[in-house]
């Protein structure tokens, strides 16, 4: 079921009105875990079935790992740990591995194996990719990975933990929650608070906007250049990567928000997601403010685990590249995104960072029109994302290097440019999208020390609710057009 | 006391505020057409009379120019006297006739006209009584009470198969429009439009943009939602030959209203004739197919079923009749609607497009020279 169909329109207020008519906490969670369920089986009942056992495997692992404290004076118990982390690992990353990527290996070998002159036979299965099960299998994985390091206890109630595994706001793009943060809120109980719920419901429509709004808007003409990007000159397709830029940002951190919002309406709070990621100005400080629950998983628990920063810095390098390997292959089992990956990697070790430390609250720093420096700097890490971006979306990276060689050849073509004016003058597509856009930079710039724009303390009454209800209606408007999209993170 | 009648007027100003930006919103942004359709409680729905206006059509994706006369009909100014030597067709039809998305002179009414006026001897005027979402009960009023008093000779109801049978009946659709039904004495009595509906919802159309985007997105609303409970629209149950007894009674209903056209056009020497419209999926093999898959086991889906039982019912009440569908099956060979070469409805799915138009006036003009259905006027 996703967050922009009109089945959840309906799904939420009922579950939503129910969850709050039970008092007692054990209930509310039943009705979760119940409600998750049919909200991940909407796509196809099956998927029900391997989330469950993800979820079974890794709750007996962590009762077991937490039986078996290990006794540092005898030395006894570790082995016994270690074997218990590695049938987590191994459970886990063999349902990715054999749902997600056994069609990229299989093919992978293949085409290694006919460049070295041997021709085996083909191999071919249908497996269709589950929803959301990087994301799902990836948060048992810390869950199992924190007993294992003692950071967190297990659970012994399994409505609790299932709850924490399938909880449906977050259930198939993230935010990853960690145990530790998210599992004692469902082992709390839940008082209402209308503050809560007006903000869920402001940060809701938020995320709303951008995907239905902007996100939407944006997929037709991205599609349409990077379709056949041999057809295309080179100023459309740096256009068009500009706006795929956009596309994803507001179509992922856009769902992040309805899952933050649409958690707070159920009294559960969720990390942060999303925090203005294009006015970073150093490609680390990118990847502090985009897809922080991934990105922070990862630093986490692979390349802390690699050794981090505590060796000579070529090893350091080493291991913040490998890291980008692994996060690009997580995002898609082709290429291009391990090449995405890894361009993210050099160029975080290679590029110089910025002097000074800039806040997380406060990207592009506090004022309003930025010091010269910053804004070359945003401007710089913006075109360098953007170009990276070309990976991520082009069909296979044949047609990525050639979008690349496209744009760096054909940019001073003036002909290209004539063509993109005229479908602005001739208020085709890029009209509407530009004036957007611009609108929607302006909100961001503004609004950038804010977990998002639709929060206006202070305001007078009249004004605010003008404001929602024009967000509204373009949600509305634009949802009703027939051009809507999935969220691109369900692929993944 | 203060507080609370602050507060109150807190909310008052909020209230026009959030009304104010919806209403700029939508006249500033909204692709949703505003309506041009007037409730009248004498002939039911009929467009905004005298309108002169360019209106974008999103089924076509072009702005047409949309025309009506002092009648509220799509069609030039209809003198009362007839000039001599002129015979007149009044075409009634719903959104298929009226046609919002070309201009009028590429439409079918306009297409037949001068189809006939071509045969030597003859002076045809077609008269344009279509207008979306009206009944046969309507149209069966409008007779009465208007296109009667133009003199007419012959009348020719354009009957949308895919529509129709389900406008008749108020057990099968809410639009507020003129019907008939068939009143406990076993008679046909008219169920109109109210004056309070009329007047309530012609200030609100009139003045506020908002108002009639409303309205289109709750349908749209309404009709997702019972498409998530029941795939196959309610108007698709047209072609199930085992649809139960609501669509037996709209069929009854259907029967009875050309019944008694038949003979209050009989008793004022009218011609009365009958053509069945087709529906893209009756023409198209893939659409048709994704009926039947929503429609699920237990349905007995036709793709002529209606065009079967209309013509019974014309056979019955003695109407010449003609059916579409053969001709329009014969211009799309393959009938597979992603053939843009065989396309014959805007989007391969919505109402004719001009060449829809074309055929279908040409196969009625053909029909009628043949079989001698239209009375030997003008000449």
């Amino acid at each position: 079921m996703s967050f922009t169909s009109v089945a959840f329109l309906v799904f939420l207020p009922v579950v939503w009105a129910i969850y709050w008519c039970l008092r007692r906490r054990e209930w509310q969670n039943l009705l979760l875990v119940c409600a998750s369920y049919v909200f991940y089986g909407w796509w196809d009942a099956r998927f029900c079935v391997l989330m469950l056992t993800s979820s079974l495997v890794d709750y007996g692992l962590g009762l077991a790992l937490g039986r078996s404290a290990p006794d540092s004076e005898t030395g006894t118990g570790f082995r016994r740990r270690r074997l218990l982390l590695a049938l987590s690992l191994a459970a886990n990353l063999g349902l990715l591995g054999v749902f997600k990527y056994f069609g990229f290996f299989v093919d992978s070998f293949q085409a290694a194996a006919t460049l070295l002159g041997w021709s085996p036979g083909a191999l071919t299965l249908e497996i269709i990719l589950p929803v959301g099960i990087s994301f799902y299998t990836f948060q048992t994985l810390s869950y199992t990975i924190d007993i294992y390091r003692g950071r967190l206890q297990p659970t012994r109630n399994l409505v609790d933990y299932l709850a924490f595994v399938s909880f449906f706001p977050q259930l198939v793009a993230g935010p990853i929650e960690r145990a530790s943060r998210l599992l004692p809120q469902f082992q709390q109980p839940r008082c209402w608070d209308r503050e809560a719920f007006g903000e869920g419901l402001r940060q809701m429509l938020w995320g709303l906007f951008k995907k239905v709004v902007i996100a939407d808007s944006l997929a037709g003409p991205v599609a349409a250049a990077f379709a056949s990007p041999e057809t295309a000159g080179g100023p459309r397709l740096m256009v068009a990567t500009v706006l795929f830029a956009y596309q994803i940002y507001c179509d992922f951190s856009g769902y992040s928000d309805i899952a933050i919002g649409t958690a707070r309406l159920f009294g559960i709070g969720l990390m942060r997601n999303f925090a203005y990621p294009y006015f970073s100005q150093s490609i680390v400080e990118f990847w502090q403010r985009w897809h922080i629950s991934l990105s922070t998983w990862f630093r986490d628990y692979v390349y802390i685990a690699l050794g981090g920063n505590r060796g000579r810095r070529m090893q350091t390098w080493r291991n913040a590249v490998v890291t980008f390997l692994v996060s690009g292959l997580w995002h898609g089992a082709a290429w291009r995104f391990v090449a995405w990956g890894g361009l993210h990697g050099v160029s975080l070790v290679a590029l110089p960072r910025p002097p000074e430390k800039v806040s997380i609250d406060h990207p592009g720093g506090t004022r309003l029109v930025p010091a010269p420096v910053v804004l070359l700097r945003m401007i710089l890490v913006f075109t360098l994302v953007c170009a990276f971006w070309v990976f991520f979306r082009a069909d296979s990276l044949a047609d990525a290097w050639l979008v690349w060689k496209k744009i760096a050849t054909e940019i001073h073509v003036a002909e290209g440019y004539r063509e993109l004016v005229l479908e602005y003058q001739g208020r085709g597509p890029l009209f509407g999208i530009t004036h957007l856009l611009v609108v929607f930079l302006v909100i961001e710039w503004l609004s950038r020390h804010k977990p998002h724009p639709v929060d206006f303390p202070g305001w007078p009454r009249p004004l605010r609710w003008s404001v929602y209800s024009a967000l509204a209606w373009f949600v509305i408007e634009y949802g009703g057009r027939g051009d809507a999209n999935p969220f691109i993170y369900f692929q993944f | 006391m203060i507080l609370k009648l602050r507060t109150t007027a807190e909310w008052l100003v909020t209230l026009a505020g959030v009304l104010l930006v919806l209403e700029a919103c939508t006249r500033f942004f909204s692709t949703v057409p505003e309506s041009v359709i007037e409730r009248d409680e004498v002939i039911g729905v009929r467009f905004e009379r005298s309108l002169d206006r360019h209106r974008y059509d999103a089924e076509s994706d072009r702005v047409v120019r949309l025309q009506t006369n002092t009648q509220g009909f799509r069609d030039d100014e209809w003198d009362r006297e007839k000039p001599d030597g002129v015979g007149r067709l009044v075409v009634f039809g719903d959104s298929f006739i009226a046609a919002n998305a070309l201009p009028r002179d590429q439409i079918l009414v306009s297409r037949l006209e001068k189809l006939l006026n071509r045969r030597q001897g003859l002076r045809w005027e077609a008269m344009n009584f279509g207008v979306g979402g009206s009944s046969t009960g309507q149209q069966l009023v409008a007779y009465r009470k208007l296109a009667s008093g133009y003199g007419p000779d012959a009348v020719l109801i354009c009957f949308g198969t895919s529509s129709d049978v389900t406008d008749n009946s108020s057990e099968l659709s809410s639009n507020p429009i003129l019907r008939c039904r068939i009143a406990g004495d076993g008679q046909l009595e008219t169920v109109g439009v109210t004056a309070a509906q009329r007047r309530s919802s012609q200030v609100l159309n009139r003045y506020s943009r908002f108002y009639d985007w409303q309205k289109h997105v709750v349908n749209r609303f309404v009709k997702q939602v019972r498409r998530g409970v029941q795939p196959l629209e309610l108007r698709h149950r047209v072609y199930d030959a085992a649809s139960g007894p609501r669509f037996q009674r709209a069929w009854e209903l259907t029967a009875r209203i050309l019944e008694q056209f038949r003979a209050e056009t009989s008793r004022d020497g009218v011609a009365l004739l009958v053509v069945s419209i087709p529906a893209s999926a009756q023409v198209y093999r893939d659409q048709f197919q994704r009926l039947r898959e929503q429609a699920g086991s237990g349905s007995r889906m036709e793709e002529d079923y209606p065009d079967t039982r209309l013509a019974a019912v014309c056979r019955r009440a003695g109407i010449p009749y003609l059916s579409l569908l053969p001709v329009f099956r014969a211009a799309a060979p393959d009938r597979d609607s992603g053939l843009l070469s065989q396309r014959l409805f805007l989007k391969g799915k919505g109402h004719f497009n001009k060449t829809g138009h074309d055929l279908a006036a040409g196969a009625i003009d053909e029909w009628l020279a043949r079989s001698k259905a239209l009375p030997a006027v003008g000449r």
